[in-house]
C-alpha cells in the first residue's frame, strides 16, 4: 500500500482504509455505518496526535495543501465526526428516530438551494 | 430602537429573566387549535393569502455571479418551477420556468450559464430579461404579438446578498418595506465575509408551521438536545433571553451558559483555530444581540413566512421551510462562517458544523410525531408556554394573513 499521509503520520496509515473520505456525506456515512468499538479505536488513535496534526497542517497555505496533507486534513475531519459519539452521545448516530437516508448532506457548497 | 424592556420572570429560573424588546401584540393566550396544521382547505388559503402575498427567499447572489448565470428552484407552494437569472445588465430577475408557447421548461438543469433561453420543444428563444426574441415559422401564427409572450415574471429583489421573489410581479410592498426593522437591525452583519460551509435538506411529513416551531423555541433544547449539545441538560440553557416582534417577523435571542466547556477534542482545535460553537470573542457584533443580553449565544431571526437567518458571532445559518402540502414540507439548511485562514480554523469550524448538524438531526425526529398526533384527531390543540411565545406569534400572524389582515 502506498503512503497516503505525510511521513510524520505514517502510524495513522492503517486508519485510512475505513476513515479517509473527501466529503462530509461520506465521512458521516462511515461514522453511522459502524459501531462504537471501531469509532472509539479511531478516536483513541488520533486524539494523542491531533495537536501535532493541526500544527503540521497550519504550516501550509489552506486551499493549496499537498496531496498527503489534504488526506491528513480529511482524516482529521473524520476524527471530528468520530469525536461526537465518543465525547457526547455514545452511539454512531445521534438519534435513531429519523432515518439517515432521509437527511441529505449536500456537497454543493456555494449553492444554497437544490431542495 | 426598542421599547422599554419589561422583564418577565419564570418561576423555574431563579437566575434568569426573559425580556420583550418590543411591545407584545395582543395574540391571545389560550391553546392553539390543531386545525391550522391538519386542514387541506386551510393550507390552500395559506398558499393564496400567505405565500402569494409575501416575499420569499430562494437563494444567494454568489450562486449567480456572472451575466447569464442562473439556477432553478422547485416551488411546490406555487406549483411552479422558477428560474433566477443574472442579466447582461447585472440585474437579478426571476421567471416561471415555463415557455409561453406550450409550457415546456426552459431551463432543464438545476443551474448553469446561458446567453438566453431556447425552448427545446419548438425553439422559441427568450432573452435573459425574459423577452421573447425568436419564434421559428413566426408567420404561421395569426395576429402574433411577441411583446405579449415574454416569460412570466416574479418580482425579484435582494437584501444583503439574499435573493427574494414575490408571486406578484408588482407587489404592494417592496422587499425593504416587507422586511422592515428586523432586516435593518441585521444590516451590519458581515454576510459578505462569510463562506458557505454546509447544506442539508430533509423532506418531512409535517405541516410547515410545525416544522418552523421545532426551530423557533428553545424550550426543547434542554431535553431533546442533551445528547448533541454538552451541558444542555440544564433548564437554564433553554431559556430565550429576549423576544422581539416586528410586524409578521420575530427575533429570539438565545442564552449561553457561561460555564459551558468545549470537549477535549474541541479544546485542541480551539487552541489553533478561531471559530466555534462556544462563545467567540471576535467578529462584527453590530446587528447581533440587540437586547444586549450578557449571556447571549445567538439570535433566531424568523422572516415570515418561511425563512430563518440566525446570527452568531462570526457565523450564521439559514433555514427555508417549503410547504408541499398541509402535511409535507421540505426543510433546507445552510451554514456560513467567516472565511477560514488556516487548517486549524477549518477544523474548529468542522466541530461547529458537526455539532450543529447532529443537533438539527435531533430536531428532525419530533415533527412527524406531532403531525401524526394532530392528524389522528386525538390531540386537538397545542398547549404552549411563554418560552414558546414565538410559536404563538407564528400561528397568530398566519391566521391574520389567511383572513386578509396583515400585521
Ligand atoms: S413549448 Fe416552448 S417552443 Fe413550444
Ligand atoms: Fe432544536
Amino acid at each position: 500500500m502506498s503512503a497516503r499521509l505525510p511521513n510524520a503520520f505514517a502510524d495513522l496509515e492503517p486508519l485510512c482504509e475505513y476513515w479517509l473520505h473527501d466529503t462530509e456525506a461520506a465521512r458521516n456515512r462511515a461514522r453511522i455505518s459502524t459501531d462504537m468499538p471501531r469509532i472509539r479505536a479511531f478516536y483513541d488513535a488520533v486524539m494523542p496526535r491531533f495537536d501535532a496534526i493541526i500544527q503540521h497542517l497550519n504550516g501550509f497555505p489552506l486551499g493549496a495543501l499537498p496531496a498527503a496533507e489534504e488526506n491528513l486534513l480529511n482524516l482529521a475531519f473524520s476524527f471530528v465526526e468520530a469525536s461526537a459519539p465518543v465525547e457526547r452521545f455514545n452511539s454512531p448516530i445521534v438519534t435513531k428516530t429519523f432515518p439517515p437516508e432521509r437527511f441529505i448532506i449536500h456537497e454543493d457548497l456555494g449553492r444554497s438551494g437544490g431542495w | 430602537m426598542n421599547a422599554p424592556q419589561s422583564p418577565v420572570r419564570f418561576p423555574f429560573s431563579p437566575r434568569h429573566a426573559m425580556k420583550f424588546g418590543t411591545p407584545v401584540p395582543d395574540m391571545g393566550s389560550g391553546p392553539i387549535p390543531a386545525e391550522s396544521v391538519t386542514s387541506p382547505a386551510y393550507f390552500e388559503r395559506e398558499r393564496e393569502q400567505i405565500f402569494k402575498q409575501a416575499w420569499l427567499q430562494v437563494g444567494r447572489v454568489e450562486e449567480i455571479p456572472n451575466p447569464g448565470d442562473y439556477f432553478t428552484r422547485e416551488l411546490h407552494v406555487f406549483k411552479s418551477n422558477i428560474v433566477v437569472v443574472r442579466g447582461k445588465d447585472g440585474a437579478v430577475r426571476a421567471f416561471h420556468n415555463m415557455c409561453t408557447h406550450r409550457g415546456m421548461a426552459l431551463a432543464t438543469e438545476s443551474c448553469g450559464n446561458t446567453r438566453g433561453f431556447t425552448c427545446e420543444f419548438h425553439g422559441w428563444g427568450f432573452g435573459l430579461d425574459g423577452s421573447l426574441q425568436a419564434v421559428p415559422a413566426i408567420e404561421s401564427f395569426p395576429d402574433f404579438d411577441k411583446s405579449k409572450l415574454g416569460l412570466k415574471a416574479l418580482a425579484c429583489d435582494t437584501w444583503n446578498g439574499f435573493i427574494f421573489v414575490h408571486w406578484n410581479p408588482q407587489p404592494a410592498q417592496t422587499l425593504a418595506e416587507f422586511m422592515g426593522q428586523l432586516a435593518k437591525d441585521m444590516d451590519g452583519f458581515p454576510f459578505d465575509k462569510c463562506q458557505h460551509i454546509a447544506h442539508y435538506t430533509a423532506r418531512v411529513k409535517a405541516n410547515w408551521k410545525l416544522c418552523i416551531d421545532a426551530f423557533q423555541e428553545a424550550y426543547h433544547a434542554t431535553y431533546l438536545h442533551r445528547h448533541a449539545i454538552p451541558g444542555a441538560g440544564d433548564l437554564e440553557l433553554a431559556l430565550p433571553t429576549s423576544v422581539r416582534f416586528y410586524g409578521p417577523h420575530r427575533s429570539v435571542s438565545c442564552w449561553l451558559k457561561t460555564d459551558i466547556q468545549p470537549t477535549p477534542a474541541e479544546a485542541i482545535a480551539y487552541k489553533h483555530g478561531h471559530f466555534g460553537f462556544v462563545k467567540a470573542d471576535e467578529g462584527d457584533s453590530r446587528g447581533l444581540n440587540p437586547s444586549g443580553d450578557e449571556s447571549w449565544w445567538f439570535d433566531i431571526n424568523v422572516f415570515f413566512p418561511n425563512f430563518f437567518c440566525d446570527l452568531g458571532r462570526g457565523w450564521y445559518f439559514t433555514y427555508n421551510f417549503w410547504p408541499v402540502s398541509e402535511n409535507d414540507t421540505i426543510w433546507n439548511m445552510n451554514i456560513y462562517q467567516v472565511q477560514a485562514d488556516t487548517a486549524g480554523d477549518r477544523l474548529a469550524q468542522e466541530f461547529t458544523r458537526i455539532v450543529l448538524r447532529d443537533t438539527v438531526y435531533e430536531d428532525m425526529s419530533t415533527m412527524e410525531y406531532s403531525q401524526k398526533a394532530f392528524d389522528s384527531g386525538v390531540i386537538t390543540e397545542q398547549t404552549i408556554g411563554d418560552t414558546e411565545i414565538a410559536m404563538r406569534h407564528q400561528y397568530w400572524v398566519a391566521d391574520e394573513w389567511v383572513n386578509g389582515r396583515r400585521p
